[in-house]
């Protein structure tokens, strides 16, 4: 297989342990494309930060190799990787004003004085910061602490920033601020990112391709809309947003139809992404918002009696909490005021869902 | 909300303050009575001692108020003569004549004797004119250098002791110059005892830093074993612990014994009685006053900095001296500080493991203050002590705040 052009980042078979028993980076084939800002998303220990330090060459792969450009990176000490590196608490120098702090990789390279102050503040205008260059990290607010440390990753215009959860300390408001701001960066300045975070809402609406991990190993790698949209497993339609799993058995299948009996006896219609034999053993997914509560007569192929468990107000939309098919944890979403007064506990609704929108995975 | 001035409002923050100021003065108060007590009193009288000369004028007042008033410049008169010859007889008789002898002695040495025996026949002399019977007494009395050291010593107050710890002496005629050669140790000893003490700051560096890093950044476990490990020493008292390195450091001592076996020296190594004894004891006894500090200042190091530094592009070395060594100027400066202040002050160590020629100045101290009873030379040292390290402070203030703009907290 030769390279494609534009990547930039390749592991190939890369493994990874601390105590020699457990792999905590397991068999990791991917690859990072020039200029794409690619996220991976884990629950915690799930690898993603072990992935990050072995990229920036802070751990030892233990097997397998990481490839910059198709050359190999074991042999290349962290500081002449030249990847900037938005660490989680920032690891800004404490006794070095925010001027000192982003022009330090500058000065690493010997650049000219009068070039480094011209970069610093264009780097620091960049980030909202023109004139806080004479204060120390300890006298900013932990937003802009944050915007300090993603300057002084980008001033010395590395090929690649790498960020591990870089807006974990910040409050919700700041948080969605930072994430536009970092969003509109990459796009000005079309650098590779490899973004670590484990909240799924910053993966989807920051990245262009998103790698969703789980105990070292990668479940699925794809756009925002792949992974929400075409699960590749359980795992992943559980994590990324929110889900309504059932199991059940294979009864019949139709081209990229099937139909899955439910534990509880009621049959569903789905569709496979994949083929499944008749028999086989398959949990569907489907998405709280694709389920509709009294929809007109005829629409869903799927219809089913139900009874309102609970409603819980979320502002812009009431979260449903629905008994059927034996179970009371069945979650719809429905847009605030939609259903009029007539959602009330114990009510009995009908509700249903397309086959589209509903998906048959594989038991994880 | 804004109040005018002089409102209540202001009065009252006033007065919240002052309450708040009497509270800490209440705090502090047994603090202050402490320092007062054990330290500036003890300061003070030191100060005192090292200018106090009354022993001459006590004896001897009538004389001492001759001599004070006389130039120097040719023999006294009849009147010097006649003083002393009466003061002495007083004297002699009452047996207080001996501690002026002392006193004198310390300006030529002789002059105890020489007034003792002149003490012994002062009964020979009947009458005027004095000069020349106390001349024929011992012919010494003619001689100007005694009455000048007379002079010297008619108090109630001097410079000498403070001058001579400097190596410096007051002529007859006012003008200081330096000591003669016989006198001039006391530079010596101190030029010694910054030396050893740069050593052994220098020995404790170079072993302390890395330690400390170790036990900065190792695990919860590793770090406590290593912290006893370093605070050890402090379990024993410095006596028995300079006790131990004698036992140890002896030509048939343990080192040696291991030296000689592991094959690495042919015969033992001279490790007593010199100075690679002593900065061995030393550097041990001092070394958790460095690593104490650092230890407290490497742990509130944000962890990642040296990362960050690499993924910034700086080369090992590099981030040490530019990110991590900054950090931690402030312990380092105050281990320093203490390290080296307090083997200034040594003394039991280089007393016991030391030859002739590394002792300290505290030694000095100790021999005057004990062996010859003079406390004029012993506090005019121990002040000599104090000032070298009061002229520390500034040192170390530009070490800590030049350094670094690191703050605590
Ligand atoms: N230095 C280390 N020594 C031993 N085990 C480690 C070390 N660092 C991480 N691990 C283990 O490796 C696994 C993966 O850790 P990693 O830090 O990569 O997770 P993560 O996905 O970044 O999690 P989080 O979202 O909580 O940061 C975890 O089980 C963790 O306990
Ligand atoms: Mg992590």
């Amino acid at each position: 297989m030769t390279a494609a052009p534009d990547v930039l980042v390749r592991f190939r078979d890369v493994e990874k342990t601390y105590d020699g028993h457990v792999n905590v980076v397991d068999r990791l084939n991917l690859e990072i494309r020039r200029g794409e800002f690619l996220t991976l998303l884990g629950p915690s220990g799930s690898g993603k930060t072990t992935i990050l330090l072995m990229l920036a060459g802070f751990e030892a792969v233990t097997a397998g190799d990481i490839a910059l450009n198709d050359r190999s990176l074991a042999n290349v000490p962290p500081f002449r990787r030249n990847m900037g590196i938005v660490f989680q608490n920032y690891a800004l120098f404490p006794h070095r004003s925010v001027f000192q702090n982003v022009a330090f990789p500058l000065v690493q390279r010997r650049v000219a004085r009068t070039v480094i102050r011209e970069k610093v503040e264009t780097a620091l205008r960049m980030v909202d910061l023109a004139g806080l260059g004479d204060r120390r990290p300890h006298q900013l607010s932990g937003g802009q602490q944050q915007r300090v440390a993603l300057a002084r990753a980008l001033v010395f215009e590395p090929e690649m920033v790498l960020m591990d959860e870089p807006l974990g300390a910040l409050d919700r408001k700041l948080r969605e601020q930072m994430q536009i701001e970092i969003k509109h960066l990459h796009d000005e300045l079309g650098m590779t990112v490899a973004y670590v975070t484990h909240d799924q809402g910053e993966a989807l609406t920051m990245s262009d391709r998103v790698a969703i991990m789980n105990d070292g190993l990668i479940q699925q790698v794809g756009t925002p809309h792949e992974v929400y949209e075409e699960p590749a497993n359980a795992f992943v339609a559980g994590f990324v947003g929110e889900n309504n799993g059932f199991e059940g058995v294979v009864e019949s299948t139709e081209g990229a139809e099937c139909a899955v009996r439910l534990a509880s006896g009621d049959l569903v219609r789905a569709r496979s992404a994949t083929p499944r034999d008749r028999g086989e053993a398959a949990i569907l997914s489907l998405r709280p918002e694709r389920l509709s509560i009294n929809p007109p007569e005829g629409m869903t192929a799927n219809r089913f009696e139900a009874r309102i468990v609970e409603v819980i107000y979320f502002g812009a939309h009431d979260r449903v909490r629905l008994a059927m098919a034996g179970r009371d944890d069945v979650i719809a979403r429905v847009p605030a005021g939609a259903g009029g007064d007539t959602l009330l506990p114990g009510a009995p609704v009908t509700i249903g869902w397309s086959s589209e929108h509903c998906r048959v995975l594989a038991p994880a | 909300m804004t109040a005018p001035a002089g409102s209540s409002l202001e009065v009252k923050l006033r007065r919240a303050q002052r309450r708040r100021s009497f509270t800490s003065f209440l705090l502090v108060a047994p603090l202050l009575l402490f320092i007062l007590v054990v330290f500036a009193g003890p300061i003070l009288s030191l100060l005192y001692f090292s200018i106090d000369d009354p022993k001459l004028v006590e004896v001897m007042p009538r004389t001492a108020k001759i001599v004070t008033a006389w130039d120097g410049a040719e023999l006294p008169g009849e009147d010097a003569y006649a003083a002393v010859v009466e003061e002495i007889r007083t004297g002699y008789a009452n047996r207080t004549v001996a501690a002026a002898a002392m006193r004198l002695n310390y300006e030529i040495s002789g002059f105890r004797s020489m007034v003792m025996r002149t003490g012994r026949k002062i009964r020979r002399i009947t009458g005027p004119p004095y000069k020349d019977a106390l001349i024929g007494l011992d012919e010494r009395w003619g001689d100007i250098t005694y009455w000048r050291a007379i002079k010297a010593s008619a108090g109630p107050y001097t410079t000498r002791y403070l001058l001579a710890a400097v190596d410096l002496e007051r002529r007859w005629d006012g003008s200081v110059a330096k000591a003669p050669p016989e006198r001039t140790i006391y530079v010596e000893y101190l030029q010694r005892t910054f030396w050893i003490s740069f050593w052994v700051l220098a020995c404790c560096i170079v072993i302390g830093y890395p330690m400390a890093y170790l036990i900065a950044t190792s695990g919860r476990r590793t770090s406590r074993i290593l912290l006893a490990l370093v605070l050890l020493p402090f379990w024993t008292s410095l006596l028995v612990r300079t006790a131990a390195w004698v036992v140890l450091l002896q030509n048939k001592g343990i080192v040696n014994d291991f030296l000689l076996l592991a094959g690495i020296v042919d015969e033992p190594l001279t490790l007593i009685f010199n100075r690679t004894g002593v900065y061995i004891a030393m550097v041990h006894i001092l070394l958790p006053f460095l690593v104490l500090p650092l230890y407290a200042v490497m742990r509130n190091v944000p962890p990642g900095q040296l990362r960050a530094a690499a993924s910034l592009g700086a080369r090992p070395v590099a981030a040490f001296l530019s990110v991590y060594l900054p950090q931690t100027l402030p312990g380092l400066g105050a281990g320093c500080i203490l390290v080296f202040i307090l083997s200034l002050g040594f003394y039991i160590t280089p007393a016991l493991i030391g030859g002739a020629s590394d002792q300290m100045l505290s030694y000095l101290i100790a021999e005057f203050a004990t062996r010859t009873g003079n406390w004029g030379m012993a506090s005019a040292i121990a002040i000599l002590l104090l000032l070298s390290v009061a002229a520390l402070y500034p040192v170390y203030r530009g070490l800590v705040r030049g350094g670094t703009g690191f703050r605590f907290g």
